[in-house]
């Protein structure tokens, strides 16, 4: 089963590491004998992967690493904000996609906008966008930051966190079940994947208000 | 008791007294409760031992049932009744928790009316002032920090009255920076 680079790095392998003669050593696993074992013990081992060379754009590579380490600003302004904590705790786990809560807007890479706008937070959740660095993006988390929700006609209530800033990834209901966000995550996770060089302009021009 | 239980028998049972504190309540403070209800000998049915209050003297009769043992601040809030002439209605209520009473204070003022606050008692009444001051708009006098506390500091209106149109602010002000 030597498929990629095998030999060649075998030896290489061998030089590097100083074993004389022999093969590589244990934890990097040992070659596979022909026609014994289970299909997973046939697979090449680790050490003929490592001098592996990636080949692609720096695009690609940028959104690979951009799309597995969203790290969200902790910003939960209702009740939304209790199936986020719920999708970022240990059963539903946001850390398997490279999630992590942040405190600060300057560390963070998308705002999951969880719960209703208000006309005073308005301003302070444009002021919180404006200071995290790009790329960024945001997620509108149930009907409240989608379009006001039930709360549509209130005299106090925001239709929409669109209204203040621009909006990536809308996911309903009142509120999401955990499941329903971790898809709109991994939509957003496919659009991140798409970015081109140019697109982060596209996020970084904020809404007219 | 002998005497309670010959006019019971003769069917012209005087009212009761009144319980002790709100005895020492009503004589603190003259002219402070206008009316004592859901209480043995009150003149009126609640479900709470409520005590009517004069919104002129809101704050003696606070300091006289504090001084009763209700040193324990739950809540005040607010209630609009546009057809009286005292349309805003303020309830509060106090709790003594060594003897696990409750009691409830009303009171009513016009529009533009003003209480005294009670921040001074309890300082935790500051927030709730606020917020009531916001939606209600009711002044209160003596509160170290009356500003709007719900809403934007530039609001029009105060939005729980009940004649408030529902579509916002702008319907008041067609300049209001705030959405329909």
């Amino acid at each position: 089963m030597d498929v990629v680079n095998g030999g060649g790095n075998g030896q290489d392998g061998a030089a590097a590491g100083g074993v004389a003669g022999g093969g590589p050593p244990t934890w990097l696993g040992t070659r596979p004998v022909e026609g014994e074992g289970r299909a997973s013990e046939a697979l090449p081992p680790l050490w003929q992967h490592l001098p592996g060379v990636f080949t692609g754009t720096v695009q690609s590579l940028l959104n690979w690493a951009r799309a597995n380490s969203i790290w969200y600003m902790t910003f939960g302004i209702a009740c939304c904000a209790i199936e986020m904590m719920a999708t970022g705790g240990p059963k539903y786990d946001f850390d398997r996609f490279g999630m992590i809560p942040r405190g600060s807007p300057r560390q963070s890479d998308l705002m999951i906008v969880a719960g209703t706008v208000t006309e005073k937070m308005a301003p302070r959740i444009k002021q919180l966008y404006e200071q995290m660095s790009e790329p960024r993006w945001v997620l509108a988390l149930g009907g409240c930051a989608s379009n006001g929700g039930p709360y549509h006609q209130g005299y106090n209530v925001v239709d929409g966190v669109d209204k203040i800033v621009p909006v990536d990834i809308y996911v309903p209901g009142c509120p999401p079940r955990p499941e329903a966000l971790l898809h709109g995550i991994m939509l957003l996770q496919e659009k991140i994947q798409r970015l081109q060089a140019s697109a982060g302009a596209a996020t970084a021009v904020g809404a007219p208000r | 008791m002998a005497d309670q239980e010959t006019a019971a028998a003769a069917n012209e049972s005087p009212p009761p007294p009144l319980p002790d504190w709100v005895q020492q309540v009503v004589a603190a403070v003259a002219d402070g409760v206008t009316a004592v209800l859901g209480v043995e000998g009150g003149s009126g049915a609640s479900d709470v031992p409520t005590l009517v209050v004069a919104p002129q003297r809101w704050f003696e009769v606070a300091a006289a049932a504090k001084a009763q043992g209700f040193d324990f601040f739950c809540d005040v809030a607010g209630c609009d009744y546009p057809e009286r002439p005292q349309r805003l209605a303020i309830v509060a209520h106090l709790r003594d928790l060594d003897r696990g009473r409750l009691v409830r204070l009303e009171t009513a003022v016009a529009a533009d009316g003003e209480l005294a606050s009670w921040e001074p008692l309890f300082p935790g009444a500051g927030w709730p002032e606020r917020e009531i001051y916001d939606l209600f708009g009711v002044g209160w006098r003596g509160n170290a920090d009356l500003r709007r506390l719900m809403l934007p500091d530039d609001w029009d209106g105060h939005p729980l009255r009940r004649d408030y149109p529902l579509e916002g602010p702008r319907a008041l002000n067609p300049d209001s920076p705030y959405a329909l």
